[in-house]
């Protein structure tokens, strides 16, 4: 396998999943690269895992789940997913149709029903996940649709259906806000029975019935309705296209590539075949794009954990939460912040512990599959890195030199922690 | 947007009544040396808390004995019961006996109808317009940052954001402020290992490294450079208990304004301010946690010898409508009302008065550019020229003493 080849493939494993370990590399060394990128487009074996979030270390499921065990769960599915790709839009998905634990109605097990419905459509239908949403109790709640009543409708699911969901700020009017809410307006939550948690359900006695003028159409719109109005624009796709780009390729790759993944979503709102266009575009593949973004902390704590072979998600859950990002719990409708304002200082201090605490129990405890001993390469190979640049180089050599007189797991830690603190591990 | 509990790390540990701390330092004698160092604490400090999620001005400071208003919203709107009276037709909320001390010294100043020149009722439009200063949406920093960029650079942490993430507020060119959950969460986990003197010239070595401006890279070594060089002066203040309990993130605030990193800015995040349903008690419980942050901070400083050098400006990225939806809370509004406190403001009322006889399509009219009170924030207190921070020359307001 050329080096060319291999580099690409670990692009492709950064960027589609969390992290490129040896065994993806190794797998794909005599194949086509299109050969990955269908493998992680159309899994063989689609495992919609979303069970797992729920089921306790004994295998049993846990009927009252707590919130820390979501959150555990959700990770530990991050760090052994065999479908990367469709956790890696998980987590997209998860960060634009946003939802945030707030007690008592989008508690764990609502979180955990609105995450089950992204996971199962995370490699599927944009439109079709878009209708789930608005039925779902956990993104009602979190935007208050729950209490949108005809007579005085409540805006907040109404607006960000459109700004941060659908269309795009700057593509509707105040006066379109107030009609789509009263297009949603019917949703309530009942107790089926005494003692069971409640569900949201469309009462059509409490639905604005009459006509509404959205984008200048008129009609009885229903909240299906007004959903089925806002895939048929076209500033939705553009909209969608130009996010799932920014995510997987950069924030301005130039060229048409936007325009092109938008023609595919204006097929069939399908997130495979749009992801198929980006990973086979000239503007993913090319050398500049390799190591040119900042990886989110979920991309940076499970990835090194994948790569280490390690398990300890409560530790790994609350790292990734020092570095700012607390999963479910997203600081608000936008979700969580990127670029330098996930990239300071204080979240730099985060990894860097995440990464020395890891690094400490791997060279007193290593797991199965990693490597051991202070030869490069292996954690080279560990850690999905085909390079180094010269500054890395020369940091670990420094390292190496200054601590001969300490012992070997010592040593280790601070290597993997020194390798995990570049610039090459950093960014993806 | 509500997320009513995630900041009340904010107050944690305060305990209501209290009202003078006593600092106790439990841990490194040798820090309050360190603290007292030769460097100057910066000649004055702002204290920036911004409102997450909309304030709604009129339960906030209101006319009393408003019969409209009431009218609008009869399950939201405060009635003379739930106000202080500040012996101006205008009532402060119950919930805020702080502030309401403050007003009584002469030294809380409320500016109503503030709001961005184009206006908007996004959270993310309008957060980003507060923070860039720039309702035509073209700078992509804030407006503290760029405040940062124009002055010398006098200081090892000239800003402090307390939350999760950077706000837009302290995002500069060339300076950035620091992020930070708080004083005693910022520290390396290694500090005892064997090889930390290595491991740490390592990280000095990447962070050396030359990046693309601009490029993922730049940003990662700065902040690599940036941690290093503010990792130690900040562990000689961790260990500090106020009252016997760990600092809040507004006692904190006044520890960096008294330290010697020359810290001017410091920024809180209060969160939950989107109450679109159940209001009255929501809002009441966020007035309660808005007024533990003043007296927490202010007791703070006055105790550390800063209260006079310190100036807090309350913010929202815009009002609520006037009259209340049907789930007993209200929808994004218009404009908001800006409080500023501390020694050196003149107290009062600014801006045009409160009439809500005369909405804007159900929302209070903006009349005051928020520009011209940063304006008044740069010019009259932190001694800089706004106009090119700005962009433009604003009016400013008589806020100052």
């Amino acid at each position: 396998m050329t080096d060319e080849h291999r580099a690409l493939l670990a692009h492709l494993f950064r960027r589609a999943g969390f992290g490129a370990r040896k065994a993806d590399l190794d797998a794909y060394a005599s194949k086509d690269y299109s050969t990955a990128v269908e493998d992680l487009v159309a899994p063989a074996l689609r495992k919609q895992n979303s069970s797992a979030l729920l089921t306790q270390e004994t295998g049993e499921p846990l009927l009252q789940p707590a919130l820390s065990d979501v959150q555990k769960g959700w990770l530990g599915s991050m760090i052994a997913s065999a479908s990367p790709l469709a956790e890696r839009m998980t987590l997209f998905l998860s960060n634009h149709f946003v939802a945030a634990y707030q007690a008592p109605n989008v508690d764990a097990a609502a979180l955990v029903a609105h995450h089950s419905i992204i996971r199962k459509h995370a490699l599927g239908s944009f439109a079709e996940l878009a209708h789930a949403m608005i039925d779902d109790k956990a993104q009602s709640c979190y935007l208050n649709n729950e209490r949108n009543r005809a007579a005085k409708p409540n805006e907040n699911l109404g607006r960000e259906l459109m700004e941060l969901f659908m269309l795009g700020s700057g593509t509707y009017s105040e006066r379109d806000v107030k009609e789509t809410a009263r297009a949603l307006t019917g949703y309530t939550l009942v107790t089926p029975a005494p003692g069971m948690r409640k569900k949201l359900v469309f009462d059509k006695t409490l639905h604005d019935a009459g006509p509404k003028t959205i984008l200048g159409v008129t009609s009885n719109f229903t909240p299906h309705g007004v959903v089925d109005l806002f895939l048929s624009q076209p500033t939705s796709r553009r909209f969608i296209a130009q996010k799932l780009v920014a995510h997987f390729v950069g924030p301005d790759p130039g060229g048409t590539l936007a325009g092109t993944v938008a023609s595919s979503l204006a097929r069939n709102w399908r997130f495979d075949d749009a992801l198929r266009t980006i990973f086979y575009s000239q503007q993913f593949r090319a050398t500049s794009a390799r190591q040119a973004l900042p990886k989110s902390p979920a991309e940076y704590v499970a990835g090194l954990m994948r790569a280490l072979g390690r398990t300890e998600v409560h530790e790994g859950v609350s790292y990734m939460a020092q570095a700012g990002q607390t999963l479910f719990r997203p600081p608000s409708v936008v979700g969580w912040p990127t670029g330098k304002r996930m990239l300071g200082p204080g979240a730099v201090l985060a990894r860097y512990n995440a990464a020395s605490a890891f690094a400490r129990i791997h060279a007193t405890n290593p797991s199965a599959n990693a490597p051991s001993g202070l030869a490069l390469a292996p954690w080279m190979e560990a850690l999905g890195l085909t390079s180094l640049s010269q500054p890395t180089i020369d940091a670990l050599n420094a390292y190496l030199a200054a601590t001969a007189r300490n012992t070997t797991a010592v040593r280790t830690a601070g290597l993997i922690t020194v390798l995990a603190s570049s610039p090459d591990f950093n960014l993806s | 947007m509500t997320n009513p509990i995630s900041r009340r790390s904010v107050l944690r540990g305060i305990a209501l009544g209290a009202t003078a701390p006593v600092w106790v330092r439990f841990a490194d004698p040798s820090a309050a040396a360190a603290t007292a160092a030769s460097t100057p604490a910066a000649a004055r400090h702002l204290l920036v808390v911004f409102l997450r999620g909309g304030n709604d001005p009129l339960n906030t400071i209101a006319p009393m004995g408003d019969a409209a208003l009431v009218k609008l919203r009869p399950s939201v709107a405060l009635r003379d019961s739930d106000m202080l009276n500040m012996g101006n037709g205008y009532g402060m909320n119950k919930h805020l006996p702080s502030l309401f001390e403050f007003w009584r010294a002469g030294q809380l100043a409320a500016v109503q109808h503030v709001g961005t020149a184009i206006a908007g009722f996004s959270h993310t439009t309008q957060q980003r317009r507060w923070e860039t200063a720039d309702p035509n949406d073209r700078f992509a920093t804030g407006w503290l940052g760029r405040y940062l960029d124009a002055t010398p650079d006098r200081g090892t942490v000239r800003a402090a954001a307390f939350g999760d993430s950077l706000p837009l507020s302290l995002v500069g060119e060339r300076t950035d402020g620091l992020s930070l959950q708080s004083i005693d969460r910022f520290g390396f986990n290694d500090t005892k290992l064997a090889d930390v003197a290595a491991r740490r010239a390592a990280v000095g070595r990447l962070a050396a490294a030359t990046a693309p401006q601009g490029s993922a890279r730049e940003m990662l070594v700065r902040a690599q450079q940036e941690l290093l060089s503010v990792a130690d002066p900040l562990a000689k203040m961790r260990g500090i208990l106020v009252e016997g309990r760990v600092p809040t993130q507004a006692d904190n605030a006044a520890q960096l304004f008294a330290s010697a990193l020359g810290t001017e800015i410091g920024f809180l995040n209060l969160d939950g301010y989107d109450v679109h349903i159940n209001q009255r008690g929501r809002h009441a419980l966020l007035m309660s946690e808005l007024d533990d942050v003043v007296r927490g901070f202010f007791a703070s400083a006055t105790k550390l010898g800063v209260r006079d050098q310190s100036v807090m400006l309350i913010v929202s990225e815009f009002g609520r409508r006037v009259y209340e939806n049907r789930s007993g809370g209200t929808d994004h509004g218009g404009a908001s009302t800006v409080v500023a406190l501390g020694s050196a403001i003149k107290g009062g009322m600014y801006g045009p008065k409160l009439d809500v006889a005369q909405l804007d399509d159900g929302n209070l009219a903006t009349r005051v550019d928020l520009r011209s009170v940063y304006a008044t924030m740069l010019s009259s207190w932190l001694r800089t020229d706004p106009t090119p921070i700005l962009g433009a020359a604003f009016p400013t307001i008589p806020l100052f003493r």
